[in-house]
């Protein structure tokens, strides 16, 4: 490869875009070659590591500002609407208790009579319980059931372990039967 | 399924607003950083890139080929920015921000938030970025405009001919006289 064909693909090679492999390759073999365009190469690689560190354009300031201009008023927006709709629910909250605290709106009351609701009440309560002593029942059922079935466990195994005591007092008294009238016989 | 910038373009010139919206959301920062790099000026960019859209929505019945919309709405930038640059709102200051979520402060004032280890790095660093946006701004128009477009815009060579519409050799040759250029101007001021 000649200097000028170098240069024709140097700046392809810098900024990667598309070449030959072949035609790459022999750049690179002519840069070992020729000191000219190595130093070239080499300052031009050095120049775009300058430019490269001035990096980081803070783009988002910009268009921020840009968005509440010209397009802002083309756009429909959501959040502002529900916001709006938030306060506007507020004020008319606020203003009706406000209305409602100096009397202009009368307070709501209960239409029912005092003995239906008396009665309303009372069923409530009494379902209520009746379901409360439902569940009391069935537990203590449960509970019962547990406890007797361990009652029999233990039971059970408290005479097994005094069949095994009987059973071994037994032994014992007989081996010492027989040992008292061995010792008599003699 | 999000929609390409063909659909939303077709609806758009149809009269959808909303599509056009969207399509400005897409498309807004990445011209903002463009225009911004441009004029330098944050304020003069928010200008450019409202007269822009504004440009793009009242002739979006002129695209007539809605793939070519990118190029398309570069090119509208790109006239406004040299619109605006013309007009002799020149660059007094440049605007770099230091870090990520760092506010954005003027060259002059910013040694001290430079993110770095030692204070001649940060002298450095300081000076190095002053001599390129110095450097930057006094390269040719037409040379600073390709740098901008394929160096901090990441067009292709292919794509920066269609929005200058001129031969991609000119555009490498853009590019390289800007590169050379700049290097040059850089040591001048070192």
């Amino acid at each position: 490869m000649k200097c000028n064909e170098s240069l024709g693909i140097m700046l392809d090679i810098l900024y990667g875009e598309e070449v030959e492999p072949t035609s790459a390759y022999r750049f690179f073999c002519h840069l070992k070659e020729c000191c000219e365009c190595d130093a070239e190469f080499k300052e031009l690689v050095e120049t775009r590591e300058i430019l490269g560190s001035w990096d980081g354009v803070d783009e988002t300031a910009g268009p921020e500002t840009f968005r509440e201009g010209f397009f802002q008023t083309r756009r429909f927006n959501w959040w502002g609407l529900v916001q709006k709709a938030a306060a506007t629910l507020l004020i008319i909250i606020g203003g009706a208790a406000a209305a409602q605290e100096v009397g202009l709106i009368p307070e709501r009351t209960a239409s029912l009579p005092e003995a239906e609701l008396a009665r309303m009440i009372n069923d409530i309560v009494v379902e209520r319980q009746a379901e409360g002593w439902m569940v009391i029942g069935e537990a203590l059922v449960t509970l019962k059931e547990d406890l007797d079935a361990k009652d029999r466990r233990q039971t059970e195994v408290f005479y097994r372990d005094l069949d095994e005591i009987e059973e071994k007092f037994l032994a014992v008294m007989e081996q010492t039967r027989l040992g008292s009238e061995e010792m008599t016989s003699q | 399924m999000e929609k390409t910038d063909e659909n939303l373009l077709l609806e758009a010139v149809r009269g959808d607003e909303i599509s056009f919206t969207l399509l400005v959301n897409r498309w807004e920062k990445k011209i903002f950083g463009f225009v911004f790099r441009y004029t330098g000026n944050r304020e003069d960019s928010q200008d450019v890139v409202q007269n822009t859209f504004i440009k793009a929505y009242s002739n979006l019945d002129k695209l007539q080929d809605p793939a070519s919309f990118p190029a398309w709405i570069y090119r509208i930038a790109l006239n406004e920015c040299r619109i605006r640059f013309r007009k002799g709102k020149r660059i007094r200051s440049i605007e770099i921000p230091l870090c990520e979520g760092e506010a954005v402060q003027s060259v002059n004032s910013c040694i001290s938030a430079v993110v770095t280890v030692t204070p001649e790095q940060v002298v450095s660093g300081r000076e190095d970025l002053k001599r390129l946006s110095t450097a930057f701004y006094r390269l040719p128009e037409e040379q600073r405009e390709v740098i901008l477009m394929r160096e901090y815009q990441g067009l292709l060579f292919r794509e920066i001919s269609e929005v200058l519409e001129v031969p991609l050799s000119t555009v490498k040759s853009r590019l390289y006289l800007g590169l050379k250029t700049l290097r040059r101007l850089m040591e001048e001021t070192s």
